[in-house]
């Protein structure tokens, strides 16, 4: 022992000491220190009494293999793999590669943990998905840049055509730097093929309106981008008709109220003027109805208003909306309409009232 | 010596080593026999790797046992443990005692087992409980002969049988390698330098897992003495 004992290192002594660790002068040392300090006596019979009863444990190599047939069937077990092993002819490298070797390793490896297999297999089926989606659009709804028919005119696309193109079957991209929108149609049947165009393509606006007008059939990003890149055309009938339609019948508010923003400079055409006040009148959601409100306002401030009046439906809708909504917003500004109405109807009173 | 927790390992220098393991009596064989039967079987004979196995096997299994507490995993560790001896032969270079080199591998298994069922604690294998006299009447023959003989001091029996459990219960909170460390000095009568090779560490980190896991049983077995 290099360091010299005392009362500061006497315990760990007496732990060496009592499992049998010392030998010769150190044992005689720890023997001879306990002689003489009765605190370190006592921690010598501590550490002794503590020994004896973890040797009083019947270890469990006694119960379990008292008889050791325990460890002949180990023997047994042990030269028999032995010859299994001999037996094997050597693999050469290039077996690890084998699909049999993997199934093997992924047996042994899974079968005793479910946790781990049912977090496979649900990788596994999410990979498989995946591959097979990609592997479906390469073979039936090819990209651009695979074999595939790519019009630059692009052919009249049928109603049946319409109703087959998918989800994932309209791109939209806006361009930098132009207020046109680069469009990418996938039309599955009856010959897959691939349009690309911009909203100034009779077709492409066809079918952008067609999507617009489709709630159900599309994402709402896609009817989204489909609203934007059409807005610099909204006074296309075709247009205004599909974004009216949005308007009536989108389930995305988000959806009608990006209608009626892209409708504002088409608003004087009746088919608009009437989906607008329609949404005022019965859109659930009152950022809709607040959005049509003050599209009506900004249309009666408008130069051309009074020679684009408002009808009986329109102030019967403000008057109900003043006393009936909701929302106190819509029926504070329903009220400022009306007065702003009734101000126009004495302004221009020698030539007539337009309200009863 | 079977089963015996009273065997002492010699002073083990590589050149001189006795084998501390050997388990069968007049058996009992220096390391130069060991050296012998290891270049045989290096060199491809079955035969003398089986009598490799059989010198050293009791003990790897018994430590097997008493660490893991379960016939069941002591099995696989023993499978385990031989299968990668007899794979690795070849690398084994004569720098250490071959028992050294074994418990190299066999502790490693064992410390894997133990970490293991500690992060899986719902794999729990049955708890060992010890053997009382009602549950010796449950015993087959052989069975009842060994427990006979071992237990026949009554003192003893009845000391073991009372506070068995507790002890039981004591050495299962100490960590993997402290318990590996205790059950090799204190049940296996390995040196702490032996431990410190087998683990592939330093006497010294062998000497402190034991008093830390001396402390420890200390503190759990308190009221029991």
């Amino acid at each position: 022992m290099a360091e010299e004992l005392n009362c500061g290192n006497f315990e760990d002594r007496a732990i060496l000491y009592a499992a049998g660790e010392l030998i010769g002068p150190d044992s005689a040392a720890i023997e001879a220190h306990a002689q003489q300090c009765a605190n370190c006596a006592a921690v010598l019979s501590r550490e002794i009494s503590l020994r004896k009863t973890l040797g009083a444990r019947v270890q469990p190599a006694d119960t379990l293999d008292g008889s050791e047939l325990l460890l002949a069937r180990c023997r047994s077990e042990l030269f028999e793999a032995l010859d299994d092993a001999a037996a094997k002819p050597k693999r050469a490298w290039h077996s690890v590669l084998a699909p049999w070797r993997w199934v093997g390793a992924f047996r042994q490896a899974f079968v005793f943990h479910p946790g781990w297999s049912a977090a496979a297999l649900l990788l596994a089926g999410a990979l498989a998905g995946t591959a097979a989606h990609e592997w479906y659009r390469q073979i039936v709804l090819p990209v651009p840049g695979t074999p595939v028919i790519t019009v630059s005119a692009p052919a009249p696309i049928t109603e049946q055509e319409l109703e087959t193109i998918g989800r994932d079957g309209v791109r939209v991209q806006a361009q930098t730097g132009s207020p046109t929108a680069k469009v990418e149609l996938q039309v599955r049947s009856p010959k897959p093929r691939v349009i690309q165009g911009t909203p100034d393509d009779a077709e492409i606006r066809r079918v952008l309106a067609y999507v617009i007008g489709h709630g159900g059939q599309f994402d709402d990003s896609v009817r989204l981008q489909s609203i934007d890149a059409l807005r610099p055309a909204a006074d296309d009938p075709q247009v205004r008709e599909a974004m009216s339609q949005a308007l009536r019948h989108d389930p995305n508010p988000a959806v009608r109220l990006r209608a009626i923003e892209a409708l504002r400079g088409a608003d004087s055409a009746p088919d608009v003027q009437s989906a607008i006040l329609g949404a005022l009148s019965d859109d659930d959601n009152s950022g809709v109805r607040i959005q049509a409100l003050n599209t009506l306002m900004e249309r009666m401030r408008s130069r051309e208003f009074p020679s684009v009046p408002l009808d009986n439906r329109a102030v019967s809708i403000l008057r109900d909306r003043m006393h009936n909504d909701s929302n106190s917003y819509i029926r504070s500004r329903s009220a400022d309409a009306l007065g702003q109405l009734a101000s126009m109807d004495e302004d221009s009173a020698p030539s007539g009232g337009r309200h009863p | 010596m079977a089963g015996s927790p009273e065997v002492e390992t010699l002073p083990n220098s590589a050149a001189t080593a006795v084998a501390p393991l050997a388990v069968s009596g007049p058996s009992v064989l220096s390391a130069a026999d060991d050296r012998t039967l290891i270049e045989r079987a290096q060199a491809g004979d079955r035969s003398a790797f089986e009598l490799l196995v059989q010198r050293y096997d009791r003990q790897v299994l018994r430590l097997a046992l008493n660490v893991l507490g379960s016939a069941e995993d002591a099995r696989d560790v023993y499978q385990e443990a031989f299968l990668k001896i007899y794979r690795n032969l070849h690398r084994f270079r004569f720098e250490c005692a071959f028992y050294t080199w074994i418990y190299r591998i066999v502790t490693n298994i064992c410390l894997d087992h133990m970490r293991h069922r500690r992060s899986h604690p719902e794999e729990q294998p049955p708890v060992f409980r010890t053997v009382s006299s009602e549950d010796r009447r449950d015993l087959d023959f052989f069975d009842r002969q060994q427990a006979n003989g071992t237990h026949s001091d009554p003192e003893r029996e009845v000391l073991g049988h009372e506070i068995g459990q507790k002890v039981e219960a004591a050495l299962q909170a100490l960590s993997p390698r402290e318990r590996i460390v205790f059950e090799m000095r204190h049940y296996q009568g390995m040196k702490l330098r032996a431990i410190g090779e087998a683990l592939g560490t330093t006497e010294e980190t062998a000497k402190n897992s034991l008093f830390r896991a001396t402390r420890k049983l200390r503190a759990q077995l308190e009221g029991l003495r």
